[in-house]
């Protein structure tokens, strides 16, 4: 076989089972992202100061939706601490949604020693959420952005390092 | 040279195709809308308590400690609410916690004045699905009549 041959099959069986991955999962699926409501957004961070979205513009984004609340939550949040220390100079920003009460959220970043921007909000957070795809206000969820605003992944439930990095890597690269 | 392309070929298609099913299931198995998997109801048992119903889709669970309840208007007093036995559920961050799961009736006492006819019922509740998403606090209202003593309203959503 030749090999535009082989790459258009690779193509079509890559494209179907991304599609039968899909069809498999409907109700997981989040909805589309209205990237331009996620950046048009401002929120106050944990020493109450409004933060647009639109700030970190061509960054590789990760926007992350949690609460103290949410067991799921406060599983990922150590790896994401450890991703940013180890890949912000190469121009990973995660941001992390809080939906929950602010003394919480705070407790919780000291002792976590969360070190990206913790943005807050219920009813201004839950209209990001949505913008974000999170139809079904599940959290945590998780919106990838690359450099040009292009949106790279959104995800229901926890994440671990290992399912993140290729992500961002490649979006760093 | 050319059969061993294509079993390379063949091999990684194979492999995207059993992994992309997969993986999407692993990533994300089925998420019902909050509405589906906590299905509230509520009715007024006699004139002097609500009843608040959620039926519980299979792999989800309420939170006991974070069902909460009012009611309108102001002059509407709930007793403490009487919950059934619950459910033990163990996690890392806040160890063992009580939790529902199937079906949940809670009986509210409720005291108002005798000419009052209706009344509204808020009830919150916040629970998460097994594949590890939890939802936000949900809030959910019943309108009920009073009817004189042993009738019952009924009224959802």
């Amino acid at each position: 076989m030749k090999r535009p041959a082989q790459l258009a099959l690779f193509a079509v069986v890559a494209a179907l089972s991304l599609a039968a991955g899909f069809m498999l999962s409907p109700g997981l699926r989040p909805g589309p992202v209205d990237v331009s409501a996620v950046f048009a957004a401002r929120l106050p961070d944990l020493s109450g100061q409004p933060q647009p979205i639109e700030q970190w513009r061509g960054k590789v984004l990760v926007v992350n939706f949690w609460a103290t609340w949410c067991p799921p939550c406060l599983e990922e949040i150590p790896e994401f601490v450890r991703m940013q220390a180890r890949l912000g100079d190469q121009g990973l920003q995660f941001v992390g949604i809080a939906i929950d009460r602010p003394d919480s959220v705070a407790a919780f970043a000291r002792s976590h020693r969360i070190n990206y921007p913790i943005l807050l909000g219920d009813l201004a957070a839950m209209h990001l959420a949505k913008a974000a795809g999170n139809e079904r206000g599940g959290l945590p969820f998780t919106l990838v952005i690359d450099r040009d605003g292009a949106v790279l992944s959104q995800h229901y439930g926890g994440l671990t390092e290992d399912a993140l990095l290729p992500i961002v890597m490649k979006a760093l690269r | 040279m050319i059969g061993r392309r294509l079993a390379v070929t063949a091999t990684l298609a194979l492999w995207l195709a059993l992994l992309g099913p997969a993986s999407a299931l692993l990533a994300s198995d089925e998420l019902l809308e909050p509405e589906q998997a906590f299905r509230f109801s509520a009715r007024m048992s006699g004139r002097d308590a609500i009843e608040v119903t959620y039926r519980i889709a299979d792999g989800y669970y309420l939170y006991k400690e974070r069902l909460h309840f009012s009611a309108e208007p102001a002059g509407v007093r709930l007793g403490t609410p009487e919950f059934p036995p619950a459910q033990w559920h163990e996690d890392e961050f806040f160890g063992r916690s009580e939790i529902y799961r199937g079906r949940v009736t809670v009986r509210i006492p409720v005291a108002a004045d005798r000419a009052l006819r209706t009344l509204r019922i808020v009830a919150v509740a916040q629970g998460c699905a097994d594949v590890g998403v939890c939802y936000l606090p949900d809030t959910r209202t019943a309108d009920l009549v009073r009817l004189g003593a042993g009738a019952a309203g009924t009224a959802s959503e």
